[in-house]
């Protein structure tokens, strides 16, 4: 179990050379290159050299590339022309808040979807089997910017319930004490996610009842909750940290999405906002970064599933 | 198996599979995906779908949609070549749905519905051909990693598990934003980040396939491995294959659609459905309640996207021997 941690571990770290790697040929083959990108198509040959040469843009490629590593490394990520801030900084205050977005709609969505999922596997085939498969699929295919704009015309214009914009305060403890703001982001957010989980748990759990041991609990005398809670459900949760590990990665492309909606003050809407204000360095930074987070979280919950399953002993 | 058509147990696939074997593994929404869907021709994908009331909705919905916007446009003329129709020809802008604009008009005075079709074609066609790209990279690929086996299959499947622990969008919106991308170029990209599910799920049907008597007398016969595996193994691997790429294109109109949401889908004169939400959105259609710029352009993303899950979900039930009656 330690070698295929160490190996998955192994295998995360090359998933994030190449993912450098890739971003770095990206932003070589900009059209015009890095210069003319941040001086603008105007700008003279004589101080576009002076950009290549201040920005170490003369030198060999491996020696840019560890550059680039080295930056990462000490948390530097380029620098923002539009922003005229280092892309670092402007991070290190939007990703906190960004993490608790995403770690508030994947827990939601968590706590949501198994009772759901349960529900279904002990009612399926009947109709409210039928109508919460259905209405799954219609929140899995639901952008988040089409139910979000929905949602605000609802909830907060009409009923004045919550809030039309995502809290706007500069910390996370800002953010958490208002819930009012907080809840239609999140829960646009976790409605995807709602869906795929309640599915998975739902074939997962009629998979689990289908086994033999839950014959022989039977008939040992183990009444029907104690099935279902005691043995199934026990069995059937722990595939679904896998699933939350490969959801992962579209929760927080989802999370872009849902923070500019919201005008949620987290690296989504940074991102967002550069893609309309040309503003590559804070772009790229803000997709690394994500990435990033983003392998560490799988990573974190294949470990977490090892652990947790005593069956799984990896040669 | 009982009358009633729920699956017997397989707990390889629903507790380790995602690990050990990628068999069982659950794609991005959930779905799982059963590994022993070799398919038994045509007939029993047809009748298969016929069978569920609801794939028969996936079906109508797919068919409605495909004739409304490439049919559609021959019989509702509009005029989507031209912009500024408010100065040259009197066309008001958002004006709401009327006779003459059964959807209104757009802040650019376009007609709406024509807009609609105008911009599923592109979606249409965007979303059939990356998930036919992501399908046959994907099959491909799988297919040859699990019939190579070895080292050559270990270093092919970290290669696909690692890239499906990148986020898929921002990785498209990176590359979009920086090259601009054409149609053609569109489905490339959504193509190039779809292909990993699929290439996970022949690879299970592979390993599976290789062992199975026939192939072993192909290979006693003096076939070759190619032969094996593109006249052999991806034809009884066809069931997974249908299967999964129709979860494929409501996966890809919904990438385009997130693409076209941050500005980055199909450029002018073009446009696709998310674009034009958006463009709606930013124009202050929320606001003022220009319903008809709002709702119609969300709703056929939507409609899309179910009915090609209501299909492949009927697909895969019907050709996934667990799911059979008797």
């Amino acid at each position: 179990m330690i070698g295929y941690i160490l190996r998955r571990i192994l295998q995360a770290v090359v998933v994030l050379v190449v993912v450098t790697i890739l971003v770095f040929l990206l932003t070589h083959l900009i059209p015009g290159g890095e210069a003319r990108e941040a001086l603008g198509p105007r700008a003279s040959p004589a101080s576009i050299a002076q950009f290549n040469r201040i920005n170490g843009l003369n030198l060999p490629l491996w020696e840019q590339y560890w550059q680039l590593v080295d930056g990462y490394l000490h948390f530097r990520f380029g620098y923002s022309f539009k922003l005229n801030e280092p892309v670092g900084t402007l991070l290190a205050n939007r990703m906190p808040k960004t993490l608790l977005l995403v770690g508030l709609a994947t827990l939601i969505a968590i706590v949501v979807a198994i009772p759901l999922g349960v529900f279904q596997s002990v009612r399926r085939n009947k109709a409210s089997d039928h109508v919460l498969s259905a209405l799954s699929l219609v929140a899995y295919s639901m952008p988040a910017f089409y139910i979000g704009p929905i949602l605000i015309l609802y909830f907060a214009i009409d009923l004045h319930w919550f809030s039309y914009e995502a809290p706007q305060g500069q910390t996370v403890g800002a953010i958490i004490s208002d819930p009012r703001a907080l809840f239609l982001p999140v829960i646009t957010l976790a409605l995807v996610s709602i869906a795929s989980f309640s599915r998975f748990m739902r074939s997962s759990m009629m998979d689990e009842l289908n086994e033999d041991y839950g014959r022989t609990a039977l008939a040992k005398g183990a009444g029907r909750n104690r099935l279902l809670y005691g043995h199934a459900l026990r069995n059937a949760l722990l595939p679904l940290v896998t699933m939350v590990g490969l959801a992962l990665p579209n929760i927080v492309g989802g999370a872009f999405i849902t923070e500019s909606v919201f005008n949620y003050p987290g690296m989504g809407l940074l991102g967002v906002d550069a893609i309309f204000q040309d503003d590559v360095p804070t772009l790229i930074g803000t997709v690394v970064v994500a990435t990033l987070a983003t392998v560490i979280g799988s990573l974190l919950a294949d470990v977490i599933y090892t652990l947790l399953d005593p069956r799984i002993r990896y040669s | 198996m009982n009358s009633t058509g729920e699956p017997v147990a397989d707990v390889q696939s629903a507790v380790s599979g995602t690990l050990r074997s990628p068999a069982g593994a659950p794609d991005r929404a959930g779905r799982p995906v059963g590994s022993n869907t070799s398919a038994h021709g045509w007939r029993q994908s047809v009748r298969a779908v016929l069978r569920h009331r609801l794939a028969i909705v996936g079906l109508a919905i797919v068919v409605f949609m495909l004739l409304l916007c490439f049919v559609g446009p021959l019989v509702y003329h509009t005029n989507q070549a031209n912009a500024q129709l408010a100065l040259t020809s009197n066309v008001p802008t958002n004006a709401a749905p009327s006779a003459a604009h059964l959807l209104g008009t757009d802040s650019s005075s376009y007609d709406e519905l024509g807009r609609i079709m105008y911009a599923g074609q592109s979606d249409l066609e965007v979303a059939l051909a990356a998930a036919v790209l992501a399908t046959f990279v994907g099959v491909v690929w799988g297919a040859v990693a699990g019939f190579a086996g070895g080292i050559v299959d270990t270093i092919m499947m970290r290669a696909v598990d690692s890239v499906l622990a990148v986020p898929a969008l921002l990785l498209l919106i990176v590359i979009s934003d920086l090259f601009k991308p054409s149609k053609a170029f569109l489905i490339v990209l959504i193509g190039l980040v779809a292909w990993l599910v699929p290439a996970r799920l022949v690879r299970a049907e592979t390993l599976s396939l290789r062992t199975r008597e026939y192939v072993q007398a192909v290979r006693v016969f003096g076939g070759n491995r190619w032969r094996i595996v593109f006249r052999h193994i991806i034809p009884n691997a066809f069931g997974t294959i249908v299967v999964n790429a129709t979860f494929q294109v409501a996966d890809s109109i919904l990438f385009l659609a997130a693409l076209g949401y941050v500005g980055l889908g199909i450029q002018p004169p073009g446009t696709d459905w998310g674009t034009m939400l958006s463009t709606a959105v930013s124009d202050g259609a929320v606001v003022n309640n220009y319903w008809w710029l709002v709702w119609p352009p969300g709703l056929a993303i939507v409609l899309v996207a179910v009915s090609f899950n209501l299909v492949g979900d009927a697909l895969r039930d019907g050709l996934d021997v667990r799911f059979q009656r008797r």
